[in-house]
């Protein structure tokens, strides 16, 4: 339990919070896209920066990872934030001029045309999918290739990982849904991964619920062997 | 060797072996740094031992005792001059040595006491000079660390002993509690010697708080910037002083565990550095109960794969924990949650380095030079269009013109000076106008650059300070490890609008963009490669942005660097129709009977200059 102010509203933050997590309980808003309260914070995407004040100094950090600290005077804006925010959406915009979550936050902060040349990317590497996968379902399944501009989430060597489950953590993950997943033909397909799982019928009632390697998973996690032959609904 | 038990052990060893070398013992040093062994070194010193050994004279120049009439030591520093070679006793320093010159040297000096002229150093007034400490590359300088590399065998700890090594680890063992040492650390005002500057002692202080087991500290030696080469140099040439300093280190922070992080593009430094830490270990300087002190401590070598970005000190842990060489928030210092989530104070090879001196002879001494708030020397890599590159170490506050001028010998073949690059490739171009800037931590920051890691580079009016920045800012793109956005998408658009201005596609817009997103890449970035990195593009448009502009409105560019901008003609005035260009010409686009003027076809030249490089007339222009 902490005092602190954010934008001169006094909040209380509870053990183990961040200013993000504390502004976001008190409904105040503060711009980010490689935040989930799921995974550890990883400060890419440096749209959630704010202005701290402790004591005498002021500094500028990322929300996302600043522990929400008794005394701490948070400014969720300033000037040079503004202007880093905007330029940030623009570089976003010019990378991935077709997503509509991008272009929206974009139109949100006044960015319309960016001055960068546009390209079609649809990947914003802010590395949901690989921490979601890593540090949730704790399969390592994801990772990243090269480095710098070349940079990449791909599965090891962009092939079909043994490892992924197909579970969709990382579709349902994606701040900018461009991880599809489809079930056909008693497949589960990740198209991205490359990555198509055979689905288990319920013993029961016959639905498609799970796949094989998620089902295998389970087991390992300590589900019981007959539940295991059973979707949700029929458990 | 039997291990040192006690201090009385080491300062009885010290002694006997500082009597064998007393000064007057004949020995021919070779610089075997790698600058020398680039100009061939080993050639010479293999030449040395062949016709010492060949003329029998071996018993007459083995005085020294250990069977070495030939030394190879570590680098010299004047780099730019190598094969350097020095005669002791009488310290004649030969330079641009050759194997071929060796069978002379032996004849003439080694036997007769006679100086070989034409090896000599001369100066700018054409004298010739005998000594080392005469030369006015060294004399201007203050060489607290330089100096020991070129005394001694990196290879041998006995060397290194017998000038005083390791008795400033006594004396902090067995004469000072690990705080006083901190505080002689912080009163010295000893500042970290790889980027940012910060204080040591503070550090220490801070790591020294945590009472847990298990502490670290890390010794970088992942020096990475294009032509900055001091920390390998240290590391290659007395590799026991910055282990000597990390123990120290260890001991008054209470760290059990050491690590240097060296990139595998430096073999000599790993092994020479690996040899010391055996050696050292044998000595019973390193490993359980040093010295008898009851302090235990011991270091590792940790291979960097070479990525830039690991020089970061969280990307560097990363590393060494084997993961990704990524960076991380630095909300909760390393000090505190470093290597392993333990304490860890990690300290660059040239601070380490600095850290025996200052126990050995006080932090008062050590504050007796520099400025105010940069106390002692800095070694800095001078390179580039400057007439002595090579390694200088000077008090920190002398002024650029004198590193540049007096010590680096101003600029070669007539050439105006145009700007200096200092602190690596993310450090700021500064003008002729900030010359008499004196060099410490604040007033390189002041003007946008930085002391960084002690890179110098120099460029004279031939350098086109658009494509400097459009280099170093390729340098960086491709470095950065592309965690963050700002660091990952804004450099690459950099260096998208910088290629475009060098291209003749560039418009005014474009050098407000890119002070834009200087800025914000600055401000936003999430380690200190980001954040630097748009410094030689802030700094070239602050302080030379006429260019941009010629760039960008005439099309022109002054330097004649940037191709699709420049042109070359021939003066009718000055061609004597030799017909050597035409003849170079690869795309044979220059024609012109002979001994009348030629012409130059526009259509069909590549820009490749080599007609300019070959004719003896100045006849071939760039406009």
């Amino acid at each position: 339990m902490a005092e602190l102010t954010i934008d001169g509203k006094k909040v209380v933050s509870r053990p183990g919070e961040t200013i993000l997590q504390v502004a976001k309980r008190y409904g105040i808003k503060i711009p980010n896209l490689c935040h989930h309260d799921e995974v550890k914070p990883y400060t890419a995407c440096r749209l959630c920066l704010v202005e701290i004040k402790k004591g005498k100094r002021t500094k500028i950090v990322t929300s996302c990872d600043y522990p929400a600290e008794e005394g701490l005077e948070v400014k969720t804006s300033n000037e040079k934030i503004e202007k880093s925010r905007k330029m940030l959406m623009e570089l976003y915009l010019s990378r991935c001029p077709n997503l509509p979550v991008i272009q929206k936050m974009a139109e949100e902060m006044g960015v319309k045309e960016p001055r960068f040349e546009k390209e079609n990317e649809d990947c914003i590497l802010c590395g949901l999918c690989v921490r979601v996968c890593s540090e949730v379902v704790g399969r390592h399944a994801l990772g990243y290739e090269s480095r710098g501009p070349e940079r990449r989430v791909v599965p090891p060597f962009d092939e079909p990982n043994p490892l992924c489950i197909s579970c969709g953590a990382c579709t349902y993950v994606c701040p900018v849904d461009v991880i599809p997943i489809e079930e056909k033909d008693g497949y589960r397909i990740m198209e991205r991964w490359h990555k198509k799982s055979k689905l288990v019928a319920c013993e029961k009632c016959g639905k498609y619920f799970a796949t094989e390697e998620e089902i295998e998973w389970l087991k390992e996690m300590g589900l019981p062997e007959d539940k295991a032959k059973l979707c949700m609904d029929c458990r | 060797m039997s291990r040192l038990n006690s201090k009385e052990e080491l300062f009885e060893l010290q002694k006997s072996l500082a009597a064998s070398r007393s000064g007057e013992e004949r020995f021919v040093a070779v610089c075997t740094g790698t600058g020398c062994l680039a100009h061939g070194a080993m050639e010479v010193y293999k030449a040395f031992e062949e016709e010492i050994a060949k003329r029998g004279i071996d018993a007459s120049v083995k005085e020294k005792g250990d069977g070495h009439a030939v030394r190879g030591t570590g680098c010299h520093g004047f780099c730019g001059r190598g094969t350097l070679v020095v005669i002791y006793p009488q310290k004649i320093f030969y330079q641009k040595v050759k194997p071929e010159d060796v069978p002379e040297i032996v004849e003439k000096t080694l036997l007769n006491g006679e100086v070989v002229e034409r090896l000599l150093y001369t100066d700018s007034q054409g004298n010739k000079v005998v000594h080392e400490e005469e030369i006015p590359f060294y004399s201007k300088q203050k060489r607290l660390l330089m100096d020991m590399n070129g005394k001694i065998d990196p290879k041998s700890i006995e060397d290194y002993i017998s000038i005083g090594g390791y008795t400033a680890l006594a004396k902090a063992l067995f004469e000072m509690e690990p705080d006083k040492i901190i505080e002689e650390v912080t009163e010295s005002g000893l500042r970290g010697r790889g980027g940012a500057g910060f204080r040591t002692g503070w550090k220490w202080e801070d790591a020294k708080k945590y009472d847990v087991p298990t502490k670290y500290v890390i010794c970088n030696a992942d020096e990475g910037d294009p032509g900055a080469y001091m920390d390998r140099s240290l590391l290659e040439g007395n590799p026991h002083c910055v282990v000597e300093g990390m123990i120290i280190g260890a001991y008054a922070v209470g760290a059990t565990e050491g690590y240097i992080y060296v990139r595998k593009e430096y073999p000599l430094a790993v092994e020479n550095a690996t040899l010391a830490i055996e050696q050292a270990r044998e000595y019973g300087l390193l490993g359980e109960n040093i010295l008898g002190s009851g302090f235990s401590f011991d270091i590792k070598i940790v291979r960097g794969g070479g990525a830039f970005v690991c020089g970061e000190s969280s990307a560097l842990m990363a590393s060494i924990e084997g993961r990704v060489g990524e960076p991380r928030s630095k909300h909760i210092h390393a000090t505190e949650s470093g290597l392993w989530g333990k304490p860890t104070v990690l300290n660059n090879v040239e601070t380490w380095a600095n850290v025996p001196l200052i126990v050995k002879e006080g932090a008062a001494w050590y504050a007796s030079m520099g400025t105010e708030n940069s106390k002692g020397t800095k070694i800095f890599s001078l390179v580039g269009d400057v007439e002595h590159t090579g390694l200088v170490e000077v008090p920190m506050g002398m002024t650029l013109r004198e590193v540049i001028f007096d010590i680096g010998g101003g600029i070669p073949n007539g050439k105006k000076f145009k700007a200096v690059q200092t602190g690596g490739p993310s450090g700021g171009c500064l003008p002729e106008s900030l010359l008499d800037l004196p060099v410490d931590f604040d007033s390189l920051d002041e003007a946008g650059s930085m002391m960084g890691s002690g890179g110098m580079i120099v460029m004279d009016e031939n350098t086109c300070m658009v494509d400097v920045a459009r280099y170093f800012v390729k340098f960086l793109t491709e470095e950065s490890c592309g965690k963050c956005t700002p660091c990952r998408e804004g450099l690459r658009r950099m260096l998208q609008i910088l290629t475009q201005i060098t291209e003749g596609n560039g418009t005014e817009e474009d050098i407000e963009l890119l002070e834009e997103l200087g800025e914000v890449i600055g401000t936003a970035s999430l380690c200190g490669l980001g954040k630097s990195a748009p410094n030689p593009v802030l700094t070239t448009i602050r302080y030379f942005k006429d260019e941009y502009l010629e760039h960008v409105r005439d099309k022109k560019c002054r330097a004649g660097v940037c191709k699709p901008l420049v042109r070359y003609e021939i003066d009718k005035e000055k061609c004597t129709g030799c017909t050597v260009c035409a003849k170079r010409c690869p795309v044979e686009a220059i024609t012109g009977e002979t001994k009348k003027p030629h012409e130059i076809d526009q259509d069909k030249c590549i820009k490749c200059g080599i007609c300019k490089d070959v004719c003896k007339f100045d006849a071939v222009k760039v406009v």
